[in-house]
């Protein structure tokens, strides 16, 4: 078999490794260079990192407690309340800025956890090969064929849906993709003269992983962690709309949306148009971001 | 060839068998049984030994192996048992219905993305860093960004405010009545699509991109070809591969999100059954509905791999 | 920082968009300020007062008018004679007194367009519990006797022409109209009634709704139920025709319930004659159901009685059905033909914008995954077309305690919550103002007047309510928790319980120091927690939670059977008082409404007073039925669980 029929990995994703060949530079001059070739790269990594901080600072940020019944049902924007009140008088505006915590911690953890688990999976499974790939072969073939919405639907409803269950659910969502290309990844730089000549001159097997191929999966794994977070976003909103989502007391942009979009977007449109943009802004931004990345770090990945 | 296609076809015995443990474990996961739905759907009033009763009568009560072999014997032979919700219904009956609806939403959704995808990453690869491509990148950025359902939820919001025209009430077959199952399809296709378009366009765009350098690109222009010919004839059918095989991959992503959309639309697919059947804990239902997703998905995966190698010369299977 | 969200650019937008939102604000406030629906012109005087008085807020009396007919169906003094009052004229009663329009007359033929909120779960009554299955079933056949179409709390007749009890209330006679026939043009007579009436009450088959009746009645028995043989051994003195026209209940002891529940939409009277032809009929088992469960067989081969024919179903999507033309009431129905639509939870935003184009004419059940607030908007947004009608007894919401957790096991700390919880911001947040009553039984026992007064009932921004409030904090203080603690809360992802628990959780934290966080779950995972706490050695895994007991019939044994005795759906941790079930044994058998109603007020007294309690009673929530104001001859019943055969109500187009 040749590498090139492993499954999902687009064409050309592990046709040839990427080696790592390229000057070591200063990491302020990379981002340097990085901010003038790819300026809007550069704005979406802003927008992503003021989120963050937006989440992590949310109490000092907000007006008003997110739970509390401050305002009239319905409010509509207002001076003191920049995007209204929801229909049970909370206020919407601190609701969206404690939501970016969920958002951002789901899709921040599930991916982190996800890709490396799925990294780590890959390497071995290329690298061992044998029994221990077939099987991890066979688990990943079967897992890829839930789509990841009817997945996170099964498995949330099964665990329950806490922020870490959702967290669980979408790390299994993820793995097996990630499995896919880093494994694909893998396979070609094992055949590649210095990890042979390392195998020649009896390096051990973790050694050989360690040094001589995690360090050119980095790339990918970069790449592969900005696509996905978009997307695991997208699956936490969405799993409120089917009636899975996480708690009602936690404000999150899905649940804000489902609930603005799905109940009152003809009378308060606020309700969901406030969350909507969130949820988008940030997907884009961490789409845009992934674009430019992935044409910088890793230029044989484009088409994922 | 030849062998390579066999060994990918036996290799799908183990992952159904695999895919059919994992779905039926989760179900049996699930907390809430299905008698305690029954009994309790509107806030009802029951007794203990009422739960009992319809636990028996229904079979919940066995051991799980027991029903796990009950089912895949079942299964080998086609029945898919009877849905516990809808008391006596066939679930062969009820998914078969609906399969089809689900894949005409999702073949419909397809063709709507590649027809304005290609067109849109061709263009967008020729002139790259153009305004248009620009404008391109941002739409199909834009398709990827937001949640399919609040896509949905907005067509609709447009249709009935903008045109107070809303598809027909009552789904009407593909072969019974075209024009009024279109008039039912197209709009969730269409949301259904957008995500689906962005994709493609972006995989389109990024292949042309290096097919134009490519060398034969160059010779064709050397030999003095209209540049309209050049890439139609030499870019865009050497494109097409990648182009089918993220089409063939996005299925399984369209499988899940017919979920969604058959919902806001009121599409009576698999979609909205599942949905349904996992609030309302209808094992066999469910199992059946995720069981043909499953195998659809992983027999279009090796059509489209087989596929791959037939059409690539340059892909030998060892 | 200022947040990214709100950057210069959306911020011009809110701008911008700002006047066309206090456009839309004034509108919204306008209107919902309103104290209650518009209620439909044509209906009779009487009944319009009727639900004017139940429509409005909670502060308005209803239940001496509300509450009477509940007991209605006094057997006492009256001996063995026909009961004038509950036998109108025997020919085709309930259309005359259903149209008593001002204008021209009821109008004849027309397609009415429904949604429904959920698929039919059976198409036979045998067992069922379903909401969502009773309204489809419901207008292909009768009941023996059935709630008044226009009186929507009086009992009328419906295969019967009129009934006699006798003088120790105990046996129910039955007398069928003459002239009645199924579609396959048998006769119904009371053959029909036993066969049908013997698989409600037989053991074997679970009570379901259709059953709910057989609870009065004498108790079949059967030759050996856990080996399987079902057969009745005693059905001649459970129920026995006396001639072709004419049946007979026995009832185990005198009750003015009972006969409501032979009248709610469930209790059917099938073709004995194809129950007969299928030997799956009897016993109900959900693998091999009668063929009559299944829609498709009755388009087949079913035949029925009621005012309509089914004609097609599509699972999942729709069923429609067309006038049947010999109907037994002459002249009934209006309507050609009835087309339901499915609109499940997930197409909430559809079945709005199908509302907003006209599409639709009414709801076909007061229950339609809508909330009460969005009904009122759809209202507002069609300029009045469409009229929410209350249905003043549907649920009882409460706040479930789980008594068997260490927080909830001193008294002191539950009399706290009752006294802290604020009905009145509930209503106003949640429920929109909705709500028929506060008190624990509905407003059945005291009159809502009397409870409003009472301590934890009466509103927060009073003089007294600060007391409550502050004899709140006392009490927990006493209990050795002053400073509150910990709980968390369990709700079920349906309707509007998480919002309920969102509400209900502020005040006790504010006032209680009561903190804690919402767990939602699936409906079915919810209920499977809820479980937990059934079994006597465990405390089970929940401790505090939302919920709601829907009420089948607007009657006392179902408030104490649903959430106050043992083994009540709502009685998760099988609370009881040997107080509270002296009470309702005594009420239960009292056949004069106002020695009755004294019992319960009573034991009302005492349930408020939370001496002992597991259930904080927030209120009787009401629903809306919406109907198109071109939807004529409606009006709507008293709980959600009847009036489904739509044989009275016509368009004015």
């Amino acid at each position: 078999m040749t590498t090139t029929n492993t499954g999902r990995a687009a064409p050309g994703v592990a046709a040839e490794p990427q080696l790592d060949v390229r000057p070591k530079q200063g990491v302020v001059k990379r981002v340097g260079a990085f901010c003038r070739t790819k300026p809007l790269g550069a704005v979406s990594a802003a927008i992503i990192i003021l989120t963050i901080l937006t989440a992590i600072l949310a109490p000092f940020i907000a007006p008003y407690d997110p739970l509390d019944l401050n305002h009239e049902p319905f409010a509509a924007p207002a001076g003191d309340k920049l995007l209204g009140a929801d229909e049970l008088g909370r206020d919407v505006f601190s609701r969206i800025i404690f939501g970016a915590r969920v958002s951002m911690y789901v899709g921040l953890a599930s991916v982190i956890i996800g890709i490396s688990l799925g990294t780590i999976i890959g390497i071995i499974s290329a690298y061992v090969g044998g029994i221990i790939d077939l099987a991890i072969q066979r688990i990943v073939d079967a897992l890829m064929a839930f789509p990841a919405i009817i997945m996170a639907l099964g498995l949330t409803a099964v665990l329950g849906s806490s922020v870490n269950n959702i967290v669980a659910a979408l790390v299994v969502i993820l793995l097996p993709g990630a499995i896919r290309v880093i494994r694909a990844q893998v396979l070609s730089i094992k055949e590649l003269d210095y990890t042979l000549a390392a195998e020649a001159i009896g390096a051990r097997p973790w050694r050989i992983m360690l040094r001589h191929i995690l360090p050119n999966v980095v790339a990918s794994y970069i790449v592969l962690s900005t696509i996905t977070l978009g997307l695991a976003i997208i699956i936490e909103a969405s799993l409120t709309f089917l009636g899975v989502g996480i708690s009602a007391d936690i404000p999150t942009w899905g649940g804000m949306l489902t609930e603005g979009a799905q109940k009152y977007i003809r009378t308060a449109w606020w309700l969901a148009v406030a969350p909507g943009l969130a949820i988008s802004i940030v997907v884009f931004a961490i789409n845009f971001l992934g674009d430019a990345l992935r044409d910088t770090l890793d230029p044989r990945l484009r088409g994922r | 060839m030849r062998q390579y296609a066999l060994k990918r076809i036996a290799l799908i015995i183990p992952t159904v068998l695999l895919v059919s443990i994992i779905v039926f474990t989760v179900m049996r996961l699930l907390p809430g049984d299905p008698a305690l739905v029954i009994l309790s759907e509107g806030d009802a009033t029951f007794t203990q030994e009422e739960l009992a009763d319809l636990r028996e009568q229904l079979g919940t009560n066995r051991p799980i192996v027991v029903q796990y072999g009950d089912w895949i014997y079942g299964l080998v032979q086609g029945d898919l048992g009877t849905s516990i919700w809808r008391s006596g219904q066939p679930v062969t009956k009820l998914v078969g219905e609906r399969i089809w609806r689900t894949l005409e939403l999702a073949v419909l959704a397809i063709i709507i993305a590649v027809a304005f995808a290609v067109p849109l990453g061709v263009i967008s690869a020729i002139k790259p860093d153009s305004i248009i491509d620009y404008v391109s990148r941002v739409i199909t950025l834009v398709g990827i960004s937001i949640p399919t359902f609040f896509a949905g939820l907005l067509v609709v919001l447009i249709l009935s405010r903008g045109f107070g025209w809303l598809p027909p009430l009552g789904y009407a077959d593909l072969w019974d009545d075209p024009w009024k199952n279109l008039q039912q399809m197209f709009l969730p296709a269409l949301a259904l699509g957008f995500y689906d378009m962005a994709f493609i366009a972006r995989v389109t765009r990024s292949s042309m991109m290096e097919i134009i350098r490519e060398d034969y690109m160059r010779t064709a222009r050397a030999k003095g070809l209209a540049e309209r010919i050049v890439l139609v004839r030499h870019g865009l059918k050497n494109a097409v591969l990648p182009i089918l095989t993220i089409s063939g991959w996005q299925f399984g992503r369209l499988f899940g999100g017919t979920v969604i959309i058959e919902s806001i639309f009121k599409v009576p697919g698999i979609g909205t059954l599942l949905i349904e059947t996992v609030f309302q804990r209808d094992f066999p239902t469910i199992q059946a509905i995720i069981i043909v997703i499953a195998v659809s998905i992983v027999i279009i995966n090796l059509l489209v791999d087989l596929l791959y190698g037939l059409l690539d010369p340059r892909i030998r299977y060892a | 920082m200022k947040p990214f969200i709100l950057g210069r650019l959306s911020l011009r937008t809110l701008l911008l968009a700002a006047g066309v939102v206090a456009l839309m604000v004034g509108v919204a406030c306008g209107g919902a300020e309103e104290p209650a629906p518009v209620v439909q012109q044509q209906q009779a005087p009487a009944a319009q007062q009727q639900q004017q008085q139940q429509a409005a807020a909670p502060a308005a009396t209803s239940p001496p008018a509300a509450a009477a007919p509940t007991n209605t169906p006094i057997p006492q003094a009256v001996a063995a004679t026909v009961r004038p009052t509950n036998t109108p004229a025997p020919t085709a009663v309930p259309q005359v007194a259903a149209t008593p329009t001002p204008s021209a007359g009821p109008k004849y033929g027309g397609t009415m367009i429904m949604s429904a909120y959920a698929d039919t779960k059976d198409w036979d009554p045998l067992g069922s519990g379903s909401l969502s299955s009773v309204i489809s079933y419901s207008q292909l056949y009768n009941q023996i006797v059935q709630f008044d179409p226009v009186d929507t709390a009086a009992i009328t007749g419906d295969l019967a022409e009129s009934w006699d009890v006798s003088a120790d209330g105990l046996t129910y006679t039955f007398h069928l109209r003459d002239d009645m026939q199924w579609t396959d043009g048998t006769e119904i007579t009371s053959a029909d009634v036993i066969t049908t009436m013997r698989r409600y009450a037989n053991p074997c088959n679970g009570t379901g709704r259709s059953g709910l009746w057989r609870n009065y009645a004498v108790r079949m028995e059967v030759v050996d139920k856990a080996g399987g043989d079902c057969t009745p051994t005693n059905q001649d003195s459970v129920l026995r025709a006396i001639d072709d026209k004419t049946v007979e209940f026995n009832l185990q002891f005198a009750s003015g319930t009972f006969i409501k529940f032979l009248a709610i939409d469930y209790a059917k009277v099938l073709p004995g004659h194809q129950l007969d032809s299928d030997p799956n009929c009897e016993i109900r088992d959900a693998a091999n159901p009668c063929f009559l469960n299944l829609g498709e067989n009755i388009i087949d081969r079913g035949t029925t009685s009621g005012p309509f024919i089914l004609e097609d179903y599509q699972v999942g999507d729709f069923y429609k059905v067309n006038k049947n033309e010999d109907y037994f009431k002459d002249g009934l129905p209006y309507v050609d033909r009835i087309e339901h639509y499915i609109f499940p939870g997930t197409a909430k935003d559809r079945l709005i914008a199908q509302f907003e184009a006209r599409q639709i004419d009414m709801t076909n059940g007061g229950f339609d995954n809508l909330s009460p607030t969005q009904k009122l908007q759809v209202s507002e947004s069609t300029n009045g077309e469409y009229v929410p009608h209350p249905i003043p007894a549907g649920t009882n919401w409460g706040l479930m305690l789980n008594i068997k957790k260490p927080q909830f096991q001193d008294h002191r700390v539950r009399q706290a919550i009752n006294l802290t919880v604020d009905r009145q911001e509930i209503d106003e947040r949640v429920f929109d103002n909705t709500s028929g009553s506060y008190c624990p039984l509905m407003g059945l026992a005291h009159s809502n007047e009397e409870c409003n007064s009472w301590p934890g009932i009466r509103p927060k921004n009073t003089a007294e309510g600060q007391q409550d409030l502050a004899d709140a904090k006392a009490l927990m203080a006493e209990a050795g928790v002053g400073d509150g603690f910990e709980v968390q809360y369990t709700v079920r992802q349906v309707g509007n319980y998480p919002d309920q628990c969102q509400v209900v959780k502020q005040q006790l934290q504010d006032n209680l120091g009561i903190v804690g966080d919402i767990e939602t779950l699936p409906s079915a995972a919810g209920y499977a927690k809820y479980g937990t706490s059934r079994a006597a050695d465990s405390a089970g895994d929940w401790e505090i939670s939302c919920q709601g007991e829907g009420m089948v019939v607007y009657d006392l044994d179902a408030i104490y059977g649903g959430v106050y005795r043992e083994g009540g759906t709502r009685n998760y941790t099988n609370w009881s008082n040997p107080k509270l079930e002296d009470w309702f044994e005594q009420q239960k058998v009292e056949l004069d409404p106002d020695a009755r109603r004294e019992i319960n007020k009573e034991a009302e007294l005492w349930l408020q007073s939370f001496e002992d309690n597991h259930w904080v009673t927030m209120q009787l929530g009401g629903l809306l039925w919406m109907v198109h104001r071109d939807v004529k001859g409606f009006n709507a019943p008293q709980t959600v669980q009847y009036q489904f055969k739509y044989e009275d109500v016509w368009l004015d187009r």
